[in-house]
């Protein structure tokens, strides 16, 4: 069985979805998504692009935080929606407080870690068991 | 050690644009499960950090500010280039701001924690998602 997941910006300017789970969940705490974010760290799922379709194209913001690197924001609400990267054409890296309430990005559990741990926060600690990596940890 | 007029925080979004330094210690800080702060900034909880309006001081980028009102009295300034969120004002509390504490330099503690850190809005959270420090955890805002 395959479940829809769906999600969107705040104002709805911008609508996905995802026809398959996630195939890996990356909590971020380096110091780029913090940033863009206003968050300690960020929560990415890794899709296959084939698996995403989105509506509101027009309203996409595009800031290349790094060279072929695209953060996809919603420019009437500020909503970061995605992540493009260009050297990874076959997948979409989905922004997960962005799927509606109630949906989960659907993963495998074991597919789920920490990124960048070294650059967290000093000051916060999420305290949850995940493991945590050092960079992208790949 | 908190922010003051002689040791300041400075802060801003991601492509530079927006700058801002900070001079007064946080009354409140707060991890906010609420849906509208996950879908507005794309994360699982944006952390925010109350301060005197006249403890912030926007040192460039106010003609980039965009500005979302997520309730008529609720509006969250962004970057209109990058798109990271900075901070929010409230119609209802003209002396004070809601600053995003993750766009201070350096990932730099805002101060003012002690005993004023907290979840916000936890039965709002992410189903699939939970930190598990050792902090409060509000229904809603908490005093």
């Amino acid at each position: 069985m395959s479940e829809t997941i769906v999600g969107g910006c705040q104002c709805g300017a911008v609508r996905y979805r995802l026809s398959a789970p996630v195939q890996r969940v990356e909590h971020c705490h380096c110091s780029m998504c913090r940033r863009l974010h206003g968050a300690l760290f960020v929560s990415f799922g890794i899709a296959r692009r084939a698996d995403f379709q989105l509506e509101g194209e027009d309203a996409l913001g595009d800031y290349p935080s790094s060279p072929g690197v695209h953060r996809r924001f919603c420019t009437v609400c500020g909503g970061q929606i995605t992540v493009e990267v260009d050297s990874w054409p076959e997948r979409i890296v989905v922004c997960l407080g962005s799927l509606d309430a109630g949906m989960a990005p659907g993963h495998d559990p074991a597919a789920e870690r920490h990124a960048h741990w070294e650059s967290k926060v000093a000051w916060y600690d999420p305290g949850d068991s995940l493991p945590r990596h050092h960079g992208s940890g790949d | 050690m908190d922010p003051s007029a002689a040791s300041p925080l400075t802060g801003g979004c991601l492509c530079g644009s927006v700058r801002f330094e900070l001079t007064a210690r946080p009354s409140d800080v707060y991890h906010c499960h609420c849906s509208i702060c996950r879908k507005c900034q794309g994360a699982l909880y944006p952390t925010y950090a109350m301060v005197p309006r006249a403890g912030f001081r926007l040192l460039q980028g106010g003609e980039v500010l965009s500005r979302y009102d997520s309730t008529p009295s609720l509006h969250r300034r962004f970057c209109g280039t990058c798109g990271a969120h900075v901070f929010a004002e409230m119609d209802d509390m003209p002396d004070t701001l809601s600053i995003c504490v993750a766009s201070l330099d350096d990932g730099a503690d805002p101060g003012g924690r002690e005993g004023r850190e907290r979840h916000i809005f936890w039965e709002s959270r992410c189903g699939w998602y939970e930190p598990n420090d050792a902090l409060p955890r509000m229904v809603e805002f908490g005093d």
